[in-house]
Order: structure tokens, then sequence, then C-alpha cells
């Protein structure tokens, strides 16, 4: 693993640090990739059928849209079949197929410009001075389009974040995976999980302020 | 931000209640943490809103839809086969070969006449014109003007 770059992360809280480290090779999972690898088209199915609502999950969560959801799990899935074969079993299958869902929907987000989703030029210094002090996010009762702002907000917000950051930040939040559970799935250690994380939070936070001081993009 | 609460921060933000007695001590001591932490959180709650509200599964027959899809893109269209360099190389020699042969069969098999629209006009000039003193005079006088006007530049 490169730690270049990566600022140690002294620990002192009263959890010991966590030196598991999961062997993605020889895991009945392994098994599975490879006689997917070796073109089985029953394990593909199998692996189709495994994931098939997590991937539907995933994607429902970031877009909302069943319509599209089919239409990306479908990409995702095809996706899956034809690069297995670049799967290097240095991290879980759920976290490989996490990363290729998630990066699926960017895409589409990108692509399809959805009009739903608030871009920089659109969201006035109001619109992220309410972002900033709500707590709508946990409000039952906020009216949808605020809430489906915020959605979009957070949504451009880890645009910005690199796609690793990017994925671990919705692993972590959205899959309420704990960090120990993320050094397993990814093969890196706990330190360095929550290293990146702390970073991923400061650039999203500054991002935030940012568009709430300037109302301009954020770079 | 200080390093005590850095450090227990994903625990903090996770509400797991394992938080150590530094960082309880450090984050009612310190206003700056505190406020940081309270934007961390609200921004954690945000992203947590990416959570789908409901169940989301595919309608049935997913898997022979992503079959469909996956064939689609193996079996390329007609179009897309043409657009392929190799065949499309292919296709060009073939073509190029095949209009030669054309070209050398038409030649072969086409019967030899030289029967210009200018050759026969001359011809038939020739053959109807019937030369007389009078004309072959009148020709001479022709000529002898042309070189009498004419005017080297």
């Amino acid at each position: 693993m490169d730690m270049a770059g990566v600022l140690p992360f002294p620990i002192t809280g009263a959890r010991p640090q966590a030196k598991t480290r999961v062997d993605h090779r020889n895991s009945e999972e392994a098994a599975l990739v490879r006689r997917v690898q070796d073109r089985d088209e029953l394990a593909f199915r199998e692996i189709v059928e495994r994931y098939q609502a997590k991937v539907f999950s995933i994607i429902f969560g970031i877009l909302r849209n069943h319509n599209d959801a089919e239409d990306i799990a479908q990409q995702v899935f095809a996706k899956i079949y034809f690069s297995i074969g670049n799967f290097d079993f240095r991290s879980s299958l759920l976290t490989w197929i996490y990363k290729i869902t998630v990066n699926e929907c960017y895409d589409y987000l990108r692509k399809k410009r959805v009009r739903k989703l608030v871009y920089e030029s659109d969201f006035s210094e109001e619109d992220a001075l309410r972002m900033e002090n709500s707590d709508t996010a946990t409000d039952q009762h906020a009216p949808v389009d605020t809430v489906l702002a915020q959605r979009d907000l957070i949504l451009k917000l880890l645009d910005k974040l690199s796609e690793e950051d990017r994925v671990l930040m919705l692993l972590k939040e959205v899959e309420g995976h704990s960090v120990e559970e993320l050094s397993r799935m990814t093969r890196m250690n706990e330190n360095t999980i929550k290293v990146k994380l702390f970073r991923a939070r400061q650039k999203l936070l500054k991002a935030a302020q940012r568009l709430n001081r300037t109302g301009q993009p954020v770079a | 931000m200080h390093q005590s609460v850095r450090d227990g921060l994903e625990e903090y933000l996770a509400d797991t209640g394992s938080l150590s007695e530094e960082f309880k001590a450090h984050l009612k001591a310190c206003r700056e943490c505190a406020e940081e932490l309270r934007g961390l959180r609200r921004q954690a709650l945000l992203v947590r809103a990416l959570r789908p509200a409901e169940a989301a599964e595919p309608a049935p027959g997913f898997y022979a839809r992503v079959v469909e899809r996956i064939e689609r893109r193996v079996r390329p269209s007609i179009w897309a086969a043409l657009l392929e360099p190799s065949f499309g190389r292919r296709v060009a020699m073939a073509s190029a070969a095949l209009a030669l042969a054309v070209s050398a069969y038409i030649v072969s098999t086409e019967p030899f006449r030289v029967t210009p629209p200018l050759a026969n006009a001359l011809a038939i000039q020739t053959l109807t014109r019937q030369d007389t003193p009078a004309t072959v005079a009148q020709d001479r006088d022709v000529v002898l003007a042309s070189l009498a006007s004419f005017q080297e530049n």
C-alpha cells in the first residue's frame, strides 16, 4: 500500500488498533470471481443475483429515480462482466462493485446534467447559507424541495473529492460501515482510513464554506 | 482541530459512545474544536441523506436484461463492423480489385472502333467535296489574304 503523502495519525482512543488483514484472494467470493473470470455464466449470474439489490439501492439513494436506477444498474453489471478480468483482489468484491456503481452514477450525473441537480451557477448565497445552518437533513417535516436541494448540493460537493475519498465517505456515512470494517474491505490500515476521511470531511466543509462566503463556484 | 479530537472524530460522528475522556475534556475546553465538530456533524448528516428512504429492488427479469445488454455490446451492429479498420481495409481492397477486373473485361470485349466525330466529319467532307478550278482559286485567295494580313506580335 502506498503510504506516501499520508500523515501519521496517532491513536489515543480506548480501542486498540486493529491489525486484521483480510486476504481477499482465498475467500469463497474470490473463487466465485475466478469462475467469472473463466467466463462461467452461472457464476456471473450468482454475482448479479447476490449484488443486484445492493447496487440498485446505492444508485437509487443517489439518483432517486427507478428508471435511471434500472438502466445504470444494468450498465454496472455489464461493466463488471467486461472488467472482472482486471479485478486484482486488493479489495473486497463489494468494495469494487460499490466503486463502479458510484462512478457510474457520477458519470451519469455529469453527462446528463440532471436539471434537478443544483449547479454552482444556480446556487445563490441564500441557498448556501440555508445549507450551512440548517438541520433539515434530519428533519422529517422539511419541505421536499429543500431536502432535494440539500441532497443535490451534497452530491455536488462529493464530486469535488477524489474517487477513492468519495467512495470511502459514502461507505462510511451512507452504508454505515465502521473504520474497522472499511479497513478490512479496502486493505488499508485504520489510520490511513481515518486520515483520508478527515481530509475528505475538511475538503467538503471548506467547499461548502467557500460557497457560503462567495456564492461562487466551488473550485 | 486539535489532535485529541481528531483521533476520536469518527467515533464521535458515528455516535458509538466510545469517546475517550481526553476527547470529552478537550471538547468542553476548546470552543474552536466544538464549533468545527458541529459543522462536521451537520455535514455527515447531509451525506446520510443519500441513504435510500425505501427498499429499492430491480424489477423481475433483471438478469435477463443485463445479459441482453452484454450481448448487444458483444455483437456490434453491421455498421459498427464496417467502421472497424481491418474490416474496412479488406472491403476497400476487394472493391478496388473488383473495379479493376470489370474495367479489364470491358476493355478486352469492346470492338475496336476509331470513329471520333471530327474524323467522321473530315472524311465526309473529303468524300463529298469536289474540287473545281474555281474553288481552288478561291482557296488560294483566302490563304494569300491571310498571309498578307498576318502581323507578328
